[in-house]
């Protein structure tokens, strides 16, 4: 329906290409540029660059948020330094980072731990923190191991929290992406798109944004999936 | 437990317990628990003997649950010490008894019969000894859902299985009825009293239901204010009806001395 609104729109003349090319000729420039091997390329760069950040910087805060879940100390030691770093946004430290890193690629990949790791952070910490009293004590009491403590109980019990963190930092990895991909990039899709920018090519710019937008709905949806999944056993889960 | 309850006098031990069999599975020495300035318990002594059960009621506060969780090995007593068969409690949980809570405490996302095998110990039979502890509550076949499908009392028999596939030899029963609406626990008396009949467990039952307690019990103990204050025994036939004229003069004397206090 908007689409064909929209192509309508375009084909009458109602919209200039310059300010919204029609969706065929974004689909045109679509099939173009997978034709040259160029939107494949691109694309394959900034899945990997959002896989790699991902799982460094989701990997990191369900670590510490794990430690500072279970331990008192750990958490008086380190949450409030956490808590400071996490109040700047990610995105306002792009000057020094690039004094630090350069224009390469760790640069961009730093920007995507920094902005994963403290939603992933966040809800570890406090999913641990927040298992049921009683089911730790169940635990305890039928005389479960440290490990199997954590694997049977805590774990499962911190997992729904854990998840909206995850769910949250994917979409944290698509913003930081774009904006580390049109600053200094020779290549992933936010490159695409202020290349095509510089040439005014506005079908390949609305492709590069449809593609984000594309992306992160995906992400979306499977990590919902793995919700469904890993939750089956709660009913507010199953059919949501 | 508020300051009111305790006593102004010296801490002296309350004995009123006999040793029922030859041998004591369980010993209480002098064992007392304070938390900060609060006595939750003052020195309590009591023996309890293999397949025996005793239940222990009082009001909210008068130390009870207290007293099974020093048995449980969650917390440790301030003084005395816990013999089992004559070997003194270690540091940590006690692995011959089982606590069963007032709440289920089933683990959500483990199915019926997982919920289960968590307790019971590592061997070959592992899955058989599980089956057939569900068997025995009458949720053989239900293992594959998930608790929260259940009802609550569904839930505590679960809980029940539990316990009994632990292989523990002393039962710890926190309230565990406590939840449950008059006719289900009605239903849950009469199983734990098959299921007594059939493997003859030793426990402990923490309970403010009087007639719980003398349906339930060998042995019935009043807890007031940290002490152990009375006992009778109850020397009714099973399965017991909850009607007969000595059944009911028992729940009258016991009740008689709870509401003293």
């Amino acid at each position: 329906m908007f689409l064909s609104l929209w192509q309508l729109a375009s084909s009458l003349g109602w919209l200039p290409p310059r300010v919204l090319p029609s969706p065929l000729s974004v689909c045109q420039a679509g099939w173009h540029l997978t034709q040259t091997g160029e939107l494949p390329l691109h694309l394959f760069e900034s899945f990997r660059r959002a896989l790699l950040g991902f799982a460094i910087g989701g990997g990191l805060g369900f670590f510490l948020g794990l430690i500072n879940g279970l331990s008192r100390l750990s958490y008086r030691l380190l949450d409030s330094s956490l808590q400071m770093v996490r109040n700047v946004p990610h995105l306002a430290l792009i000057p020094l980072v690039i004094l630090w890193f350069g224009i390469g690629e760790s640069a961009k990949l730093f920007l995507i731990v920094l902005g994963v790791f403290f939603p992933v952070y966040l809800n570890t910490a406090h999913g641990v923190r927040s298992v049921e009293p009683r089911l730790v004590e169940m635990g305890r009491s039928y005389g479960l191991s440290r490990f199997d403590l954590l694997r049977k109980v805590i774990l499962p019990g911190a997992l729904p929290s854990i998840l909206i963190g995850v769910r949250y930092a994917l979409g944290i990895t698509w913003l930081t992406l774009i904006v580390a991909e049109t600053i200094a990039s020779d290549n992933g899709i936010g490159y695409m798109t202020m290349n095509a920018r510089d040439f005014l090519q506005t079908d390949v710019m609305l492709l590069g944004i449809l593609l984000y937008a594309l992306l992160g709905k995906l992400a979306d949806t499977l990590t919902r999936l793995l919700e469904r999944y890993l939750l089956r056993w709660n009913p507010a889960y199953r059919t949501a | 437990m508020s300051a009111t309850i305790i006593t102004p006098f010296a801490e002296h031990e309350t004995r009123v317990s006999r040793a029922p069999s030859s041998k004591a599975l369980l010993r209480v020495e002098n064992v007392s628990k304070s938390f900060g300035a609060n006595t939750a318990l003052h020195p309590v002594s009591l023996e309890i003997g293999r397949g025996e059960v005793v239940a222990i009621v009082g009001r909210s506060g008068s130390g009870k649950s207290t007293l099974l969780r020093l048995v449980a090995g969650l917390e440790k007593p301030s003084s005395g010490r816990i013999l089992i068969e004559d070997e003194p409690l270690g540091a940590g949980i006690n692995p011959r008894a089982r606590l069963m809570f007032q709440d289920a405490a089933l683990l959500p996302w483990l199915s019926v019969l997982e919920n289960v095998l968590l307790a019971t110990p590592r061997g070959p039979d592992r899955r058989p000894i599980a089956r057939e502890a569900l068997e025995h509550v009458g949720l053989g076949a239900r293992e594959r859902e998930w608790p929260l499908v259940l009802s609550g009392g569904q839930r505590q028999r679960v809980a029940l299985a539990r316990a009994l596939a632990s292989a523990a030899e002393l039962i710890l029963f926190d309230e565990p009825l406590g939840a449950l609406d008059a006719l289900t626990r009605l239903e849950m008396q009469n199983l734990i009293e098959r299921l007594w009949l059939e493997s003859r467990f030793s426990a402990v039952l923490v309970t403010h239901d009087v007639e719980e307690a003398v349906t339930l019990a060998d042995r019935v103990l009043v807890m007031e204010g940290g002490k152990l204050t009375f006992e009778t025994a109850v020397e009714l036939e099973r399965p017991r009806t909850r009607s007969g004229r000595a059944f009911i003069g028992l729940k009258e004397k016991v009740l008689a001395e709870v509401m003293r206090s």
